[in-house]
């Protein structure tokens, strides 16, 4: 069975901005150039004149506002649908033009004039959990939407029991996902009942904002998405698809909207984050006590960061063994773009912070990062923080695999003279999506082949050659004889997301209940036709810390480690990371050629936030909202080496691979820098003028000139 | 939405811009006016594309009457790769063959890169080494000027309206003279140039007869660094290329920016200058042996 790789790069794959409805009209966006902001004005007068213009829709003018609020949002309905009266991050939608033609909106949205009356604006997390921080939302004055703690065994205790104390503090700037195909809806309204193509991995949770939004029976929703080209969490919360379907009510018409390049880098992005992390150790680096606190910068709208503030809780204590710690994890409004999950969500920020700061100990204990890692891993039968024991844990193996890798990088020969290397490592651990529910409907014709119906969501990732390969295997079929149907709400079974890495494994899980349900029909009738649903239900998530009867804290934990050599050029600063090796943990492997891509991939995209990503804001405004501004790696930024493994379990379910080697990145190139050079860095990304700076390396001449 | 007309003939594509004025905008390989257009730098009423435009001198590479002339609308890959431009004018090549992506190379033009004064931009500091100059049209008339006085600020010429860049030619004198171009990006390798640098040697029986180094991606325009003198009558093999590098940089100011600060960009400028004049020194010694 092909990969659709190759019709990706060719750009034969249609995606859902290829679409098209009949009639359909377009809209451009007028975004907010402030970060905070009364809004005295809208005049539109200029652009209704524009040729091809139809409307230009304001937040002001919109009938719901009385209704139900005009304002959408997962986990807290916060986010107007259009801007009205206040504008809360320089980027924000404030006004839609719709036209015939999408260079005519675009064209026309350069001409509606808004006048600002600007309002003090905070935009880092930090400042704005202090007391006199300007407020976001009035109705959270202390600007927190989500705040979490625990505590695990017996703080105190810990501290009497370690001989040092280590205390660090590190910071992850926001980021953007940059997917190559930007935000596309277009939205259809027939009779009452709405229907939206969107360019979205969760179909079923778009449909859900969207009732709620337009006061809809679920029924009368229909969301239809496709081939995503390229997601990485930015299309996992409802974002442009209620405006869209407001102008297409508004007008009668099906309207389309494709963000511009600019605007992804305004809907939505990485959470940035500030870790402060003490860790006590006894002289052996045995880890007996942890302090972490997170403060997460949710920009202006909640989305759902006050619940993944709560998952990054449970995934800061790291892959370890520390029987007393206390965790804080607190998100914060801030006047800046939203957050949303960025592939391997709420961990990047902590690896970076628990990892660097592990290797720091060792260093100090005169142990190697291999070392003090094997004393302090998880094993099985170790109770983790939920008080549960773990099992099918990896993390000495991976220790084992990493260490032969890195003797393997070899001495060849540094790339130039006078060029430095080190070898950095990181582990990471993270819970998956829980509670969740995935369902699969599957058609056993009667010519032999097979119809399958999920929800699942194919954006490069392989989802749809996986999935059909375990319908094939459970069937015993030939994958080809197998037909995934595309995601659509009112033809594809529920689907919580396809994110979290767990589209393999839960929508695998509901297939393979359908198929066993066919295979015990079947054996009853051999010839007929059958059809089955099947489901995969985990219960528990983050109520399942207070109440364990309710279920598992996560359904399985994700484990993941990465190895990486690091060349510095030490005349310019500048840090190529030259070779790698990842691995995961993968339970068992569908799929082994799209693993290895995934775990590649996933290293690669990790390179970007370690080395060079950041969204600058100037003045509370985004800097650099292009690929000229903000870059990414390219091909020549991909390590000469990079080998991969996923490693299996004899007895273990499928686990998802596609996220567990971006967190380990920046940690296990921090390290590695820090092992060239001397220096560690505790805020990302680390830019070639930062290392050189710290190097502050005069060349011999400088001084002997004159 | 601006109309869009593409001339066969060079002088209709100056007529076109003289009777548009402002309202007007002239187009290359159209690599940058379509990003200008996109983020609403520039709105013009119309684009006058040059994709069309037949007359031989602005596609033609050849040598003739002492120069090399290079058409302006001769696209930065065909710069990059052709055989007369690498024998006559290899740093040209150096410097084309690194701008964006192949794709980018394939659309953008040489007189395109001149006339958009974009100073984090290759091949500038290249032209200016070698002393290259633009022939101009403007509705019949032409004339000459060299390509650093045309490149005047930041997306600032001294062109005028109805000003065509026809072609670039270079003096074929130095043809035998040591030509280097380098650039460094700070961020990734697909980034535009920090600083790049473009070096020019004649060498005489080992020794220096005349040196020029420019900068590029410092300020916004390319910089000869006027120091360069010292090299004169230097024996090559005998030169300490860091102390020079350091020497040439002293009186450079560069701009800070989102790629490196000023000083910053100082210090990758001479640890090109020094990297290009060791490479200088050891093709010395191979055309020796």
């Amino acid at each position: 069975m092909m990969s659709d790789g190759e019709a990706r790069v060719t750009g034969a794959l249609r995606f859902v901005l290829d679409r098209t409805y009949p009639g359909m009209v377009h809209a451009a966006g007028v975004r907010s150039s402030r970060p905070h902001a009364r809004i005295v004005s809208v005049d539109t007068s200029q652009a209704l004149q524009y040729p091809g213009v139809l409307a230009v829709l304001t937040g002001e003018e919109a009938p719901e506002r009385s209704t139900s609020g005009f304002r959408f949002g997962d986990s807290v309905v916060d986010q107007p649908v259009l801007a009205w009266d206040v504008t809360r991050y320089a980027g924000e939608l404030v006004a839609l033009v719709v036209a015939q033609r999408q260079d005519q909106a675009r064209a026309a949205a350069q001409a509606v004039v808004v006048e600002y009356e600007d309002l003090p604006f905070v935009v880092d997390a930090f400042e704005a959990v202090q007391p006199d921080a300007p407020v976001v939302h009035e109705e959270t004055p202390d600007n927190r939407c989500g705040d979490w703690s625990m505590t695990v065994g017996d703080l105190a205790e810990g501290w009497r029991a370690a001989d040092r104390v280590y205390e660090a503090d590190y910071y992850s700037p926001p980021a953007s996902h940059v997917p190559l195909e930007p935000h596309v809806a277009l939205a259809r309204w027939h009779e009452g009942s709405l229907t939206v193509d969107t360019s979205t991995q969760a179909p079923w949770l778009v449909a859900s904002v969207l009732s709620r939004t337009f006061a809809l029976d679920i029924a009368d929703v229909r969301v239809v998405s496709g081939n995503v080209g390229g997601a990485f969490g930015s299309k996992v919360d409802a974002t442009i698809e209620p405006a869209t379907a407001y102008a297409a009510r508004q007008l009668g018409v099906p309207v389309r909207y494709e963000l511009t390049r600019e605007e992804v880098y305004y809907t939505v992005g990485k959470h940035a984050a500030h870790v402060a992390i003490r860790t006590g150790v006894t002289n052996d680096g045995i880890l007996c006590a942890r302090e972490v606190s997170v403060i997460w910068n949710s920009g202006a709208y909640a989305t759902s960061t006050p619940d993944a503030a709560g998952s990054g809780m449970i995934r800061s204590l790291g892959p370890y063994r520390i029987p007393h710690a206390e965790l804080r994890s607190v998100a914060a409004y801030t006047h800046s773009v939203p957050s949303g999950p960025f592939r391997g969500a709420m961990t990047s920020q902590l690896t970076w912070a628990y990892e660097s700061q592990l290797d720091d100990i060792a260093a100090d204990l005169g142990l190697s990062s291999f070392e003090i890692r094997r004393r302090n891993v998880l094993v099985d039968g170790d109770i983790y923080l939920d008080g549960k024991p773990v099992h099918d844990m990896k993390y000495l193996q991976m220790l084992d695999e990493m260490e032969s890798a890195a003797r393997q990088f070899g001495a060849d020969a540094v790339s130039r003279p006078g060029a430095v290397r080190g070898v950095g490592i990181a582990l990471m651990i993270k819970t998956t999506l829980t509670p969740s529910r995935s369902e699969a409907r599957v058609v056993l014709q009667q010519d032999g082949t097979a119809d399958v119906y999920t929800s699942a969501v194919e954006m490069g990732q392989g989802a749809v050659r996986a999935l059909r390969s375990i319908a094939a295997t459970e069937l015993d079929l030939d994958p080809n004889d197998v037909r995934l149907e595309s995601p659509d709400t009112a033809v594809t079974p529920f689907d919580s997301m396809s994110a979290s890495s767990r589209t393999t494994f839960s929508v695998g899980a509901a297939i393979a209940d359908a198929c066993a349900k066919i295979r015990v029909e079947r054996s009853a009738n051999a010839t007929a036709a059958t059809e089955a649903v099947g489901v995969y239900q985990s219960h528990g998530g983050l109520a399942a810390l207070k109440d364990p009867d309710l279920g598992e804290v996560t359904a399985h934990w994700h484990q993941g480690g990465a190895v990486v050599e690091v060349e510095i050029d030490t005349d310019t600063g500048r840090p190529l990371v030259t070779k790698s090796h990842a691995v995961c943990f993968a339970g068992r492997v569908v799929s082994p050629e799209d693993v290895r891509r995934q775990i590649e991939g996933c290293v690669i995209f990790g390179l970007g936030p370690a080395l060079y990503e950041e969204l600058v804001l100037e003045d509370g405004r985004v800097a650099n909202p292009n690929f000229a501004g903000y870059l990414i790696p390219s091909s020549a930024e991909i390590p000469r080496t990079l080998s991969t493994n996923a490693l299996e379990g004899e007895t273990a379910e499928i686990h998802g691979i596609a996220e567990m080697n971006v967190p380990v990145v920046a940690p296990a190139v921090g390290n590695a820098v820090k092992n060239a050079i001397g220096h560690r860095f505790t805020r990302l990304p680390i830019r070639a003028e930062d290392i050189y700076r710290v190097l502050a390396r005069p060349w011999p001449a400088y001084e002997e000139v004159e | 939405m601006a109309t869009m007309m593409a001339p066969r003939r060079l002088v209709d594509a100056s007529r076109a811009m003289l009777e548009y004025g402002d309202e007007a905008l002239l187009m290359g390989g159209g690599t940058a006016t379509v990003l200008m257009l996109k983020q609403g730098m520039v709105n013009v009423e119309h684009l006058v594309s040059l994709r069309e435009v037949v007359d031989e001198e602005f596609r033609a590479i050849r040598v003739a009457e002492g120069y090399l002339h290079i058409g302006a609308g001769v696209p930065l890959s065909d710069v990059s790769t052709h055989e007369v431009i690498r024998r006559y004018a290899p740093a040209l090549g150096a410097a084309s063959a690194v701008v964006g992506n192949i794709r980018v190379r394939n659309m953008a033009t040489l007189g395109g890169v001149i006339a958009e004064s974009d100073y984090a931009s290759d091949p500038p500091a290249v032209l200016v080494s070698l002393d290259a100059e633009c022939v101009i049209h403007n509705s019949g008339e032409t004339r000459v000027a060299k390509v650093e006085d045309v490149q005047t600020g930041f997306y600032e010429t001294s062109l005028e309206t109805g000003d065509v860049i026809a072609s670039v030619r270079v003096p074929l004198g130095f043809s035998d003279h040591h030509q280097a171009y380098a650039r460094l990006t700070s961020r990734t390798a697909s980034d535009r140039p920090c600083t790049g640098v473009a070096l020019r040697l004649a060498i005489d029986g080992g020794r220096v007869r005349e040196a020029a180094v420019v900068v590029g991606g410092v300020a916004p325009a390319p910089v000869r660094l006027p120091d360069v003198v010292q090299l004169n009558g230097a024996t090559l093999s005998l030169i300490e290329p860091r102390m020079i590098a350091e020497r040439l940089v002293r009186g450079l100011r560069p701009i800070s920016d989102e790629r490196a600060s000023s000083d910053y960009r100082r210090h990758l400028t001479a640890v090109l200058i020094a990297r290009l004049l060791t490479e200088a020194k050891h093709d010395a010694r191979r055309v020796v042996r």
